[in-house]
């Protein structure tokens, strides 16, 4: 997920007005955001418990229904905030229901081991 | 032989006695309270800031969905010393506070005694909340009362021996609790002091952003320089500038502009975005004013670089 914090980044400093919207950009970070959320559910097979994910919950395999839901709902606002974004306001909008969504699935199914 | 014995009962006595004194509760009596009358909005930010809700509210099932104004308490929390069961704090006559004066409010907050002169475990921190200002206290304590009362006791913690023993908590203030209260720094602004007291008091943010020795309590040498979290679940960081200087994989140096904000949308710097235990803290930070998030945001920006320990490696 990598590329999302970088994503991340440009999106939030677009929104709080540090840098200049850009739709273009804008369309690019959603972009990133989508191909993550696409790629989750393959990232977490049993052999990855340990190992390079080390920050990966437990509960990513003790509760899959929840952590599929969680990726589910990540994919679907990326999707609404695709459509919708046309200008500043639409993107904000957008970015921050997204924002949500980093924040609720890091707490349940992100342990940071450093 | 008979008079070693006896001897020896003396001593045993005398000790247990000495013990029995030195971890007498203290308690601050009414008489201290000078008449007051409290500023419920005030009592409402330092209850955000306290971050009271994150513990003592009723869980609910999802993660960030519980009602902060239902302080039925109950949730469990794990540690080293065995499992917490958080109390309930609704003005609940029988299971809550309902019963409590204002002066037994102060004295859980500032030397962590119940009103029946119980120890409380400082799984609840009173180790930050010492330094909280008397008003401060009162209005919380004023706000806290406009909330519904919530029936239901939570469950009796689940502890080991000898960490049950609610007398030697006692002894550990004696030896952790140092009773200061908060005392501004003249050379420092008005908003650095804010962030300070905000940190220090209400805001406890060094329990968890600091290692703890085998007793429980902080290591000082290290506050704020991050440890493993108290449930095991994780690594805290390190908000010194040893962390916040050279943040993450790419080394990225947060300023206070990063820190306000991140204590605001829960975005850091490098683009990611709290997690664990934090995105709760993000939750109660994000409804305190601009201008205290700012202060905050001055102040651990100015904490000194401290190392601490490094996490364990995972691989």
């Amino acid at each position: 997920m990598k590329k999302s914090a970088a994503a991340g980044k440009t999106g939030v400093a677009m929104i709080k007005g540090e840098t200049p919207f850009d739709l273009a950009k804008a369309k690019e970070v959603l972009a990133t955001f989508a191909e993550d959320a696409g790629k989750m559910p393959s990232l977490f097979p049993d052999c990855s418990k340990t190992g390079e994910h080390a920050n990966a919950a437990p509960e990513i395999w003790s509760k899959p229904d929840d952590f599929k839901a969680a990726v589910d709902k990540f994919a679907a606002d990326i999707k609404a905030a695709q459509d919708n974004t046309k200008d500043l306001d639409t993107f904000k909008a957008g970015f921050q229901a997204i924002g949500k969504d980093c924040g609720s699935c890091h707490e349940k199914f992100r342990i940071k081991q450093s | 032989m008979r008079t070693l014995t006896a001897i020896a009962a003396v001593i045993a006595v005398g000790a247990f006695a000495l013990v029995w004194m030195l971890t007498l509760p203290t308690m601050v009596p009414a008489s201290a309270l000078p008449p007051y009358k409290p500023d419920i909005a005030n009592g409402r930010t330092i209850f955000d800031i306290g971050g009271c809700a994150s513990c003592h509210a009723t869980p609910s099932k999802d993660t960030g969905t519980a009602d902060r104004t239902q302080l039925g308490g109950g949730l469990a929390l794990h540690s080293p010393f065995g499992t917490f069961y958080v109390p309930n704090i609704s003005p609940d006559p029988k299971d809550g506070i309902g019963k409590w004066s204002e002066a037994n409010f102060v004295t859980a907050l500032w030397k962590g005694t119940s009103p029946r002169r119980n120890h409380l475990f400082p799984a609840f921190p009173y180790t930050s909340y010492q330094h909280m200002r008397l008003n401060d206290v009162r209005d919380l304590f004023a706000y806290l009362r406009t909330l519904p009362p919530v029936p239901g006791r939570a469950p009796r913690h689940e502890l080991i021996f000898p960490f049950d023993v609610r007398q030697l908590v006692g002894l550990w203030k004696l030896l952790f609790l140092y009773g200061e209260p908060f005392t501004p720094d003249p050379s420092q602004s008005d908003q650095w002091n804010r962030g300070a007291y905000l940190v220090n008091g209400p805001g406890h943010c060094a329990e968890c952003h600091s290692p703890r020795n085998m007793l429980g309590a902080i290591v000082e040498s290290e506050r704020f320089a991050g440890g493993q979290a108290a449930d095991g679940k994780g690594w805290v960081p390190n908000i010194t500038p040893v962390g916040l200087q050279h943040w993450s994989k790419d080394n990225i140096a947060w300023s206070e502009k990063d820190i306000a904000s991140f204590l605001d949308d829960g975005f850091n710097p490098a683009g990611d975005v709290a997690g664990g235990a934090m995105t709760e803290v993000i939750r109660n930070t994000a409804l305190l004013s601009p201008a205290d998030r700012a202060a905050m945001a001055t102040y651990i920006a100015s904490l000194p670089p401290r190392q601490g320990a490094k996490p364990p490696q995972k691989k």
